[in-house]
């Protein structure tokens, strides 16, 4: 296996296949080697008739890419919907490893905060809070000095049943999931509360800028998702009375 | 699909995938059934702790290890991914979070190599188990899958499409194995265990119900079984639990054991007098690795001069090969599947009408 933060030429990871997927709904995006990108959307996990892998395949014919010459597949790795992570991640494992392609593991809380239109104006910190369960999410404090910067891991995100912040978040993004008492003391500071939104072309975007919060595999198994907890059955077992 | 210039079935190579429940499997096969590599890696410690498969974690430990147990797959096979003709997969029935890995696996190598995507029943798979590295079998056949999933009968005239002749209407028997082996303080899976247990104990020890559901139905039923033994195990409510010595569980595990086996039994025969054309019996599903099953399933096919396709062990149990043998047999019908094939939890059969 190996493994590379950033530093990796922007060239040499293009023609890339980006894929979106830790909601409900997402998409692909491709960026050709002249830096053009061609997206398309689908559901995902629908079970009559799967639509991702022909959504995947649109884009590719779209933009003139064979499959075969692509040079990076850059997945949303979550936290997010475990069916939407199932396939998007097993969909790049793969096409990745038949292309000889490297894969690139994106945080779904880089791809909030660079698809979320009203952040593009934020700096500072912000608060993206996903994976919401039982008045518990996962909590992730970004940051970048001006708007030109790409956004930036501040710490260790994690799973927390109270959000803090150490300085005044200049936004928060959180989903209709997430505790309203959680936010109560944000929304009172004024603190604007955004849904976020999940673009695949900034999963290209921020494939391409690298930095520290991105993991570049050359093997394709090691692109995994982001377990934010224990499964649910197995929680459920540890706690049974009888134990 | 590439087909080989010359037409020669030994030319064509199917990958098969197998993520429906907790057997993380791929093998390569050709067009004639001949195996060229099989690997099977078990979760079973993983979910050993919590008595069966639990689905979670199944799915992520397919995630974690399909993409490795490819490449050995492919690499004993002494070829590389771009050798291969098609993919096959078995996308129906299992564990659906389990499935989608596997179909999306499978999807994704078959768009990047640009050459088909073959979804298989898995269920349908388990009865070519028997039929590869093997000469042709004559059909019409009777197939008989015995699972921890499944208990059902088919007619076969072609593996690609059997038709349903019964199937169980509660648990299937290689579940009801595991729920005795629970009963009896043994661990998962129960079948090996069981049968273990079994082999030192008197089968006539307990005579446990087998379920008739109708002279002339061919399903099983092992629920009312299962409650027998768990009363004779446990005691029945209300009443003083019986002391479940060494000898008590060896002899429940036998009597159960041997009930299991006359349900098959019985069901087969009324298969075989109902079907006198067929010359076959195709047998899979991991059920069929226990030892006395194999027997019965010997005296009765060589009791009507049948010819008997019983798997090797490692073929009983879910594998990567089955699901390329009959991907292969699909493939050869010109019968493929689109990006859009989707994992589904049940099977899905021609039922034969009454």
């Amino acid at each position: 296996m190996s493994t590379k933060t950033a530093g990796t030429s922007q060239v040499a990871m293009l023609p890339m296949l980006a894929i979106e997927l830790s909601q409900r709904a997402g998409g692909a995006a491709v960026r050709t080697t002249d830096g053009a990108t061609y997206n398309c959307g689908f559901e995902g996990g629908r079970r009559d008739r799967d639509d991702v892998l022909p959504g995947i395949e649109s884009a590719l014919r779209e933009s003139g890419v064979r499959t075969s010459s692509l040079a990076a597949v850059a997945v949303d790795v979550g936290p997010g919907g475990f069916t939407g992570l199932r396939i998007s991640i097993a969909a790049g494992q793969a096409i990745a490893e038949a292309a000889s392609a490297v894969v690139i593991a994106v945080p779904a809380a880089l791809v909030a905060a660079e698809s979320t239109p009203s952040l593009s104006t934020k700096r500072g910190v912000i608060i993206v809070c996903a994976a919401a369960k039982a008045g518990t999410v996962w909590c992730t404090q970004l940051t970048r000095a001006t708007v030109e910067d790409p956004w930036r891991i501040l710490g260790e995100p994690g799973i927390v049943d109270r959000l803090v912040c150490e300085s005044t978040p200049s936004a928060l993004l959180a989903d209709e999931h997430v505790d309203a008492s959680m936010l109560e003391a944000f929304r009172g500071a004024g603190i604007p509360i955004d849904e976020p939104v999940f673009r695949p072309s900034a999963v290209a975007d921020i494939a391409l800028s690298g930095g520290r919060d991105v993991r570049i595999f050359s093997d394709p198994s090691m692109l995994l998702p982001l377990y934010p907890r224990a499964p649910e059955a197995v929680r459920k077992w540890q706690e049974r009375p009888s134990r | 699909m590439s087909l080989a210039p010359s037409g020669d079935p030994t030319k064509i190579l199917v990958l098969g995938i197998e993520t429906s429940c907790d057997e993380t499997a791929a093998a390569v096969v050709d067009g004639c059934g001949h195996v060229r590599s099989s690997v099977v890696a078990t979760q079973h410690e993983l979910h050993a702790e919590y008595g069966g498969v639990v689905p979670e974690i199944a799915s992520r430990a397919h995630l974690e290890h399909l993409l490795p147990v490819i490449r050995r797959a492919v690499r004993d096979a002494g070829i590389t991914l771009a050798d291969l003709d098609a993919i096959a997969v078995g996308h129906r029935p299992g564990l659906i979070g389990a499935l989608l890995v596997g179909t999306s696996v499978a999807k994704g190598l078959a768009l990047a190599l640009e050459i088909p995507l073959v979804g298989v029943d898995h269920v349908h798979a388990h009865l070519v188990a028997g039929l590869l590295d093997a000469p042709p079998v004559a059909f019409p056949s009777l197939g008989l899958v015995v699972s921890g999933g499944h208990s059902s009968l088919y007619l076969v005239e072609d593996p690609i499409s059997p038709i349903l002749l019964g199937r169980t209407i509660d648990d299937a028997i290689g579940e009801a194995f595991d729920k005795v082996a629970a009963m009896l303080g043994l661990g998962h899976p129960g079948g090996p265990e069981v049968e273990r247990l079994a082999a030192g104990g008197d089968s006539d020890a307990f005579d446990f119900p087998v379920a008739n559901l109708g002279k002339d139905r061919m399903d099983f039923s092992f629920s009312g079984l299962k409650t027998a033994v768990l009363y004779a195990a446990k005691g029945q409510p209300g009443r003083t639990p019986p002391i479940l010595d060494e000898r008590r569980r060896a002899d429940l595990a036998a009597s159960f054991q041997f009930a299991t086996i006359k349900a098959v039994r019985r069901n087969l025969r009324r298969a075989f007098d109902r079907h006198p054309e067929v010359g076959s019996l195709l047998v899979g599903g991991g059920v069929s690795a226990n030892q006395a099953v194999r027997a019965m399933l010997q005296t009765e096919a060589a009791a009507r001069s049948i010819d008997l396709r019983l798997p090797p062990l490692e073929w009983c149990v879910d594998n990567g090969a089955m699901i390329a043998g009959l991907g292969a047999r699909r493939l050869a019908a010109g019968e493929t599947d689109g990006l859009d094939l989707a994992p589904a939890a049940t099977s899905r059969s021609t039922v034969m009408p009454d």
